[in-house]
């Protein structure tokens, strides 16, 4: 009975030491430590990288240590900071990124709909959620509907009227809601940058769509000479607007 | 882009045709200076100035964005590149000679 005993006895002594540690290590903790470890890995990777011999993007290592920690922080602010992190990460995790996306969109909006890091999540969904199924529209639509947060109100708002003005197909009637959303963001968010870019995106359905005489506008050629667009009339004209970085 | 840029504007060269080129790169006309010498650039360009103001009043948000224009300045095509741009302009030259 000796052996057992003191086997036993020794186990209770690692108990006792490991187990506080892992109390105090809540959701918040661990995800200050996982963002820290992400940051310092992605550094390596580029490092890595610049000199040719970089391996998988780090991203998808982590991945699945911030969908563990979504999965244990559904009632933690920390929680949706791990859903908010893979859906601005996803888009570097290949085909994994793309699952892990969905789940990340579907659980945000299921267990962190209060919370003020929607306003994060719907930005992050006019980038990041071209590979689900309805763009993110459904996950969209409820923030829009049902946070009260005014911020994430209007994140969403806005990325759901651009995703709509931004394609090409969209049809008259996503136009027209795409329009009372902006109008909704310039007339109810004065001061905020949601308004400011609705402005922007209304001027673009108003002046800028194809069948429209496109706006004029002066400017300064190579040779400091002063030419306007109307200058152009008679003429089939590309307006190129680029950046050679 | 580039190549193909020049391309057609030397084909076109004989043509009612424009292309015009709004450069939002850092560092002023000093720069397009001389991006245009490197990239030997020879079309209408402007630096649309650090602060982009053509750029921003047309709610460009993605580099690039393009719009072809027929004769009369009405926008008819957008974002299209290299072959696709070439033939748009193409039927709006057609159209233009037409409609003489």
């Amino acid at each position: 009975m000796h052996g057992p005993f003191r086997i036993a006895v020794v186990g209770l002594a690692l108990g006792a030491i490991a187990l506080p540690r892992a109390w105090a290590a809540g959701p918040e903790d661990e995800l200050k430590k996982l963002t820290a470890d992400y940051q310092a890995a992605v550094q390596e990777y580029n490092t890595a990288r610049q000199k040719g011999n970089a391996g998988r993007h780090p991203s998808i290592e982590f991945l699945a240590k911030f969908q563990d920690l979504a999965k244990k922080g559904r009632k933690s602010e920390a929680g949706a900071e791990a859903d908010l992190w893979i859906i601005q990460n996803a888009r570097f995790a290949g085909a994994e990124g793309q699952k892990a996306l969905a789940g990340a969109v579907e659980d945000a909006v299921e267990n962190h709909l209060p919370s003020p890091k929607m306003e994060a999540v719907a930005g992050a969904l006019r980038y990041g959620a071209y590979s689900l199924p309805d763009r993110g529209e459904s996950a969209l639509r409820k923030i829009m509907n049902r946070s009260s947060v005014k911020e994430a109100k209007a994140a969403a708002m806005f990325t759901l009227a651009t995703m709509i003005c931004d394609d090409d197909s969209s049809d008259a009637k996503e136009k027209t809601e795409a329009r009372e959303l902006l109008e909704s963001l310039a007339k109810d968010y004065p001061g905020t940058r949601y308004a400011t870019q609705a402005k922007g995106y209304l001027f673009e359905l108003d002046n800028l769509q194809i069948g429209k005489t496109a706006p004029d506008f002066t400017a300064k050629d190579q040779d400091d000479k002063t030419f306007k667009l109307s200058d152009y009339r008679g003429k089939v004209v590309v307006v190129d607007f680029w950046g050679f970085w | 882009m580039l190549p193909h840029e020049k391309a057609m504007v030397e084909r076109l060269k004989d043509k009612p045709f424009a292309l015009l080129g709004l450069n939002s790169d850092k560092g002023g006309r000093d720069r397009l200076q001389q991006i245009l010498k490197e990239q030997a650039i020879t079309w209408r360009q402007s630096q649309d100035e650090t602060t982009q103001p053509i750029a921003k009043e047309w709610n460009v948000t993605g580099w690039p964005t393009i719009y072809i224009l027929d004769a009369k300045g009405v926008i008819r095509y957008k974002n299209l590149r290299n072959e696709a741009m070439e033939e748009a302009v193409m039927k709006l030259l057609d159209e233009a000679e037409k409609g003489k």
